[in-house]
């Protein structure tokens, strides 16, 4: 159990750290325009997911911690 | 005890030894290659019987891979600081990947020559690179394998950000020296499998 609450921490700490990278990345890509279409799309969904993976594991870590702690 | 996990794990090991060995290797970048989209600066010391002459007229005409003119008998610009000349050929002239051919012909004191050089345009501005995208490959498919076989979520997840980040890579800059629709597709695909498993995995810290 502690474990996995670790764990989640380092993939939070981790994914923040590289989220910035990413946005930029996919900021750069679609404006200078080389990356067009399906791909264009594509790319201005990975902020999204990345994100919302991370937000995911944020809301495991802290439901599987309350639910250790008996509060749910 | 590393012995016993060499032992056990033998082809894996060679494996690794064998992409090391070729990522070593195979790994330069060419002096006269450049990359796409980008304004490439052309610099060449033109002699005339040996000796720098500022009033020699140098002329450049580009050839894109296609054999199409890009740039027409045009003037270069001498720079006195490096004694060399120069021509700076615009980002628009350089979408299209390959080997761009282009001449100088020089002119001054009765002398009149004309020579031929090339440069390599790729996506990213370097070549010789198979052995390191495959590695990058490898192991960002295999981080995320690996959390998967041994049911551990957060190296799955540390797995999918490597993914995240490949996908985006190959997708900008291309394969090595490619960037065509196969290497489109794989960036797609290797993004949507990041967006899928990142996903889907980050809910299994609710479940434990």
């Amino acid at each position: 159990m502690l474990g996995n609450i670790i764990g989640g921490f380092i993939v939070i700490l981790v994914g923040t750290t590289l989220l910035p990278t990413v946005a930029q990345q996919v900021g750069t890509a679609q404006a200078d325009g080389n990356v067009t279409g399906a791909a264009d799309t594509l790319v201005g969904l990975t902020t999204l997911f990345f994100s919302l993976a991370i937000a995911t594991s944020a809301i495991g870590v802290a439901a599987q911690g309350l639910r250790n702690s008996g509060l749910i | 005890m590393f012995n016993k996990m060499v032992g056990k794990n033998k082809l894996l090991s060679y494996s690794l030894f064998f992409l090391i060995v070729t990522l070593f290797f195979t790994t330069f970048v060419a002096a006269n290659t450049f990359k796409q989209w980008e304004s490439v600066d052309l610099r060449h010391p033109i002699r005339i019987n040996g000796a720098i002459d500022e009033n020699i007229l140098a002329n450049i005409t580009v050839r894109q891979p296609d054999n199409d003119v890009v740039v027409n008998f045009q003037e270069m610009t001498y720079d006195a600081t490096s004694q060399e000349h120069n021509y700076t050929v615009p980002a628009s002239f350089t979408g299209e990947l390959g080997t761009y051919e282009y001449s100088i012909t020089a002119t001054g004191s009765g002398l009149n020559q004309t020579e031929t050089f090339t440069f390599e345009i790729t996506p990213s501005g370097e070549t010789g690179l198979l052995g390191f995208y495959f590695l990058a490959i490898l192991l960002s498919y295999g981080l995320m394998g690996f959390g998967i076989y041994k049911e551990d979520i957060t190296i799955t997840m540390l797995g999918t950000f490597a993914l995240f980040f490949l996908g985006m890579y190959i997708m900008f800059n291309g394969l090595d020296i490619y960037k065509n629709y196969l290497t489109e597709g794989f960036s797609i695909i290797t993004l949507g499998v990041a967006f899928y498993v990142s996903t889907k995995v980050a809910q299994e810290y609710l479940n434990v």
